[in-house]
């Protein structure tokens, strides 16, 4: 037989998905699941941490994906899942292939930090100016790995064709309550 | 000068803007799509009470902010310094609910020289 959207709710619920999203991710969806993400986890400790990590992801697609829809809002998909003890939350969108080795620098020098390097990363990336043109402060990535629950960002990158690649981010959060 | 107020959103805090009283306070939560559009009005009424001299008294009661909005507040905060080293006469409040707010208003407060009060909300 052929998969139905029965065999689809199978499993997403046996894999204990949470949230999950794909498509054009708008400033409206991104708030709508932020705010389910925030009350189905509302007992855990690190919810805050794990809305945060949320929104950055979220905005990234949001912002900088490289499909987008007529309305401009980046194309992706968001995940949270909640198994075994541990929530994790993961991203993916399109980039220029052009741009994953510098995203693949970025991403590798972060997870060699400790959370005060972290910090202070952060601090110093939050008092230069705006990246050219963006509505965010370049400093997404960073929050993501100082929010995460070990301060580390797992992620790969995929080449579709010369031009398009697909970025994909995960974070970890061990449940605890609060 | 007519009073600024901006109701909350899910995504914005509550602005209130009043220039007679040089009083302003942001309230909620900030992760607007575009923080610089949104923080645009704060930066208009500070130049406003700047050219005119006021004492400006500013309150910030963030819950939480994303990443884009908190270079908006550094801004604010730069801008606030810069009045204040030319004389100009501040008080700021940064009141907290979670640890997370108040290192915030800690690292934000690590290098201004005008009184900047870290508050429980």
């Amino acid at each position: 037989m052929q998969s139905t959207i029965f065999d689809e709710y199978n499993s997403l619920k046996k894999n204990f998905i949470k949230a999950m999203f794909k498509g054009p991710v708008s400033q409206e969806v991104l708030a709508e699941l932020g705010g389910m993400i925030r009350s189905s986890l509302s007992s855990e400790n690190s919810v805050r941490n794990i809305f945060a990590v949320f929104i950055e992801m979220a905005q990234n697609i949001l912002h900088y994906s490289e499909e987008k829809d007529d309305n401009g809002s980046g194309i992706g998909i968001v995940k949270v899942h909640d198994a075994d003890g541990i929530v994790v939350v993961e991203a993916g969108n399109q980039i220029l292939s052009s741009k994953a080795e510098g995203i693949k620098n970025k991403i590798d020098h972060l997870n060699t930090l400790d959370r005060e390097g972290l910090r202070k990363f952060y601090q110093q990336k939050l008092r230069e100016p705006r990246p050219d043109g963006s509505k965010g402060a370049g400093i997404g990535f960073i929050e993501i790995a100082r929010k995460a629950g070990d301060g580390k960002i797992v992620y790969s990158i995929d080449q579709i064709s010369d031009e398009i690649s697909f970025l994909s981010l995960k974070v970890f959060f061990e449940r605890g309550e609060k | 000068m007519e009073k600024v107020f901006i109701e909350r959103t899910k995504i914005s805090p509550e602005v209130t803007l009043d220039f007679d009283a040089g009083f302003a306070e942001l309230n909620g939560e900030s992760y607007p799509e575009n923080s610089v559009a949104f923080y645009k009005p704060v930066f208009n009424w500070l130049n406003e009470v700047v050219s005119a001299k006021k004492t400006v008294h500013f309150n910030f009661k963030l819950t939480y902010f994303n990443t884009s909005s908190s270079k908006s507040i550094l801004d604010i905060i730069d801008l606030l310094e810069q009045y204040h080293s030319q004389g100009g006469k501040i008080a700021a409040k940064w009141y907290y609910k979670d640890e997370d707010m108040q290192e915030s208003g800690e690292e934000f407060s690590s290098e201004v020289t005008f009184p900047f009060e870290l508050l429980p909300l």
